[in-house]
């Protein structure tokens, strides 16, 4: 008695699974496909762009430092946008050499001791400092 | 008998119609647009008002509230588009739609254009001439002007008048600072000209930053000689830090005074959004 039921067990699953088992469609596939595609925003668009040699270097550079050092740690600039995105956009705005000037002063101004002259970002706890020229203009990407 | 009550019941029904108004009625659109005025509604006034002014095209004071509602939002450009399409002749139109038009083209800030407006528009009252001009002095930071106005003008007694003439009376005491004074100073003591502009936090960091590259390259020089690489990359950062602290030194004198200038752009908002 006791092996009919096994038997019988086994084959009723048998026959259960077969029935209700069916391949997957084209469709389905290509839908679980797409899911797995994410569309991300490419943040760094412009950098990719460049005008000539230097541009080129310093986009490069730019690029290798956000994917293999910064994306290693978490954010710990003060300001948005941080340095070494403002560094890339001066340079790319303002030439190589007022650029790297232009970043030299950011970076020593790279503290949070000073939040009453900025306003906040409240998202990520950074104070906003856009790229601005010498005239304390804002200079647009 | 039944019947009979039957038909006093389905009669007395009809009196309802009887009781109903139409609340959308020219006359209950004025009355709740007025209270929506007079409660500072003014987004839903507005709304109220183009109803009106569709229905009656000659209630002037349903124009006038509408486009004060839009300005009073801060639409500007939308209470222009009102203007402009209501009364068509800016010489012609009468003088609180003229007020109403120099405050747009003030708060749009085409100083010009309300300098022109003002110089053209022949119905304005002496009080409303001396406000706008001093408006448009002030708000083009002409100070000196806003003050010569105020001073010209001191029999005026209306209030916006009085706190527009206080505030060209404070810019007597703006003391701006000078950017290539503050870069000069940064020159000779790195940080100094951000002190100076009073960002002491700020200078006190280029000091350090340049100070210390300094010291990494002369080190680097001192125990090397000239061909020390630590010297040279020290000697580049610290470069990089000084100009940095002399462009910076620059910018931070324009911010000083642009914080001023704001401050006061502030103020004068503040009285331009009490002016009816």
């Amino acid at each position: 008695m006791k092996w009919v039921i096994i038997i019988f067990t086994i084959i009723l699953y048998l026959l259960v699974d077969n029935f209700s088992m069916s391949a997957q469609t084209i469709e389905e596939i290509q839908s679980l496909a797409n899911i797995n595609e994410v569309h991300q925003e490419d943040l760094y668009k412009n950098v990719r762009e460049y005008k000539n040699e230097y541009d080129l270097v310093f986009s490069k550079a730019f690029l290798f430092y956000k994917k293999f050092l910064s994306s290693q740690d978490a954010s710990q600039c003060s300001f948005t946008p941080s340095c070494s995105v403002y560094a890339i956009h001066a340079i790319k705005s303002q030439g190589v050499l007022v650029g790297i000037i232009n970043f030299f002063d950011r970076f020593s101004r790279c503290n949070s001791l000073s939040p009453e002259d900025y306003p906040k970002n409240y998202s990520n706890n950074t104070l906003i400092d856009p790229v601005r020229d010498i005239k304390y203009h804002i200079i647009n990407e | 008998m039944n019947k009979l009550l039957l038909i006093v019941f389905f009669l007395s029904l009809s009196f309802s119609f009887f009781a109903q108004n139409d609340i959308y009625s020219l006359q209950n659109s004025k009355s709740y647009a007025d209270f929506l005025y007079r409660s500072m509604d003014y987004p839903n006034a507005a709304a109220e008002y183009e109803r009106i002014v569709f229905l009656d095209t000659t209630d002037f004071v349903a124009k006038l509230r509408l486009i004060k509602s839009y300005n009073k939002i801060g639409d500007f450009s939308f209470a222009r588009y009102k203007i402009n399409n209501l009364f068509p002749k800016t010489e012609k139109m009468p003088v609180d739609i003229a007020r109403q038009y120099s405050i747009v083209l003030i708060r749009q800030n085409e100083l010009d254009s309300a300098r022109a407006f003002l110089l053209h528009y022949p119905a304005f009252h002496k009080n409303d001439k001396a406000l706008f001009s001093l408006s448009i002095e002030l708000f083009a930071q002409n100070w000196e002007e806003a003050r010569r106005i105020s001073e010209q003008s001191q029999s005026i007694d209306d209030l916006s008048f009085l706190q527009l003439s206080a505030i060209a009376k404070q810019t007597k005491d703006i003391k701006y600072k000078s950017p290539l004074l503050s870069s000069g100073m940064s020159m000779l003591v790195p940080g100094l000209g951000k002190v100076y502009s009073g960002y002491w936090k700020d200078g006190l960091f280029s000091l350090l930053f340049t100070g210390i590259a300094v010291w990494q390259s002369y080190r680097g020089f001192d125990k090397q000689g000239i061909n020390s690489a630590y010297g040279w990359i020290y000697g580049g950062i610290a470069l990089g830090f000084y100009s940095g602290n002399i462009y910076g030194s620059y910018k931070a004198a324009n911010k000083y005074n642009e914080t001023i200038n704001h401050s006061i752009y502030h103020q004068l908002e503040e009285v331009y959004n009490n002016i009816d």
